[in-house]
């Protein structure tokens, strides 16, 4: 009996060196076995995603210490590259909605009150979740790691903009919804490719 | 030197590494310890303790054969040093001194 592999993948995206990983992957699994024989499977499982949680700040922090500076330029080419991926995308997107549009002669304007701001998540949610996704594909160390510095950098800065232009007219909702999704929607998208590796193999 | 000098869970971790000798693993440890300090350590916490004995040279490690009940992979094996042999030594003195004069009580002990 193996223990969960989305589990083990997920320890494994956090980008922890491999002297570190392995032995406590190897630990982990070892434990699983006996406590599957003795708790049963459920058991075991629940058991093996709580040690992860567990283990999750002690990969990082190996992570961290192990990180150098071509990982850090590695980090940032993997962000620059995911956003204008997702960028292009959504751009050839809007260019394909908008052609559509035009063919069947509807304004979005059209559209009542509440279903364009709700449009508008819709589209901030695909892209963000994309861009997680492009992101944890692009970074085969550290794929989760980058996700979130990713969802982290685009909620920085949605709330830079916004405190520096004082909203700039846009409505309160927009403010307060831009940085949770720009934040959390990369990490969905990272936990989606993680979940799809998984199903395949492994990252390493 | 101060650097090498363990800390509180250092020195557990440390201590637990003595006592199973040589082919102690993360797992071992980290049962050993939990068990004498009655805390629940995660394997995680115990393996960061363990890479900084390891930079500090108390403990050194290699890696075993893999083990099929460990999905084919191996475990790391710890031993202490003649480094860490003296950081012990020198915790059971440091011990032992801040410790003299105080009675089981945790009073001053009745001078002989």
């Amino acid at each position: 009996m193996k223990p969960p592999r989305f589990a083990e993948v997920l320890l494994e995206s956090l980008g922890a060196e491999a002297s570190f990983l392995e032995p406590l992957l190897g630990d982990l699994a070892e434990r699983f076995a006996l406590r599957v024989e003795r708790d049963g499977v459920g058991a075991a499982r629940r058991w093996y995603y709580r040690e992860s949680v567990r283990a999750t700040p002690h990969l990082l922090g190996d992570w961290r210490r192990s990180l150098r500076a071509p990982d850090i330029r590695h980090l940032a080419g993997v962000m620059l590259s995911s956003f204008f991926f997702t960028m292009t995308l959504l751009f050839l997107a809007a260019e394909l909605a908008a052609g559509a549009a035009s063919a069947m002669e509807f304004s979005p304007r059209a559209l009542s009150a509440p279903l364009l701001p709700a449009l508008w998540v819709l589209i901030g949610v695909t892209c963000t979740v994309m861009g997680g996704y492009i992101a944890a594909w692009l970074d085969r160390r550290a794929p989760l790691v980058s996700a979130v510095a990713l969802g982290l950098t685009w909620s920085c800065s949605a709330t830079a903009i916004g405190g520096l232009t004082r909203g700039n007219g846009a409505l309160a909702w927009y403010w307060v919804c831009a940085p949770v999704i720009l934040a959390v929607g990369p990490i969905v998208g990272g936990v989606l490719r993680l979940r799809a590796v998984a199903r395949t193999g492994g990252l390493r | 030197m101060a650097n090498s000098v363990p800390g509180s869970l250092e020195l557990s971790v440390l201590l637990a590494v003595a006592r199973l000798g040589e082919g102690s693993y993360g797992l071992t440890i980290r049962d050993d310890v939990s068990e004498r300090t009655g805390h629940d350590y995660s394997v995680g916490a115990v393996y960061t303790t363990l890479q900084r004995l390891e930079e500090k040279r108390l403990v050194s490690s290699r890696i075993s054969d893999p083990v099929p009940i460990r999905g084919g992979r191996s475990r790391r094996e710890f031993k202490v040093t003649a480094a860490g042999d003296r950081a012990l030594r020198d915790a059971r003195r440091v011990a032992a001194s801040v410790w003299a004069g105080v009675g089981a009580n945790n009073r001053p002990e009745p001078a002989r």
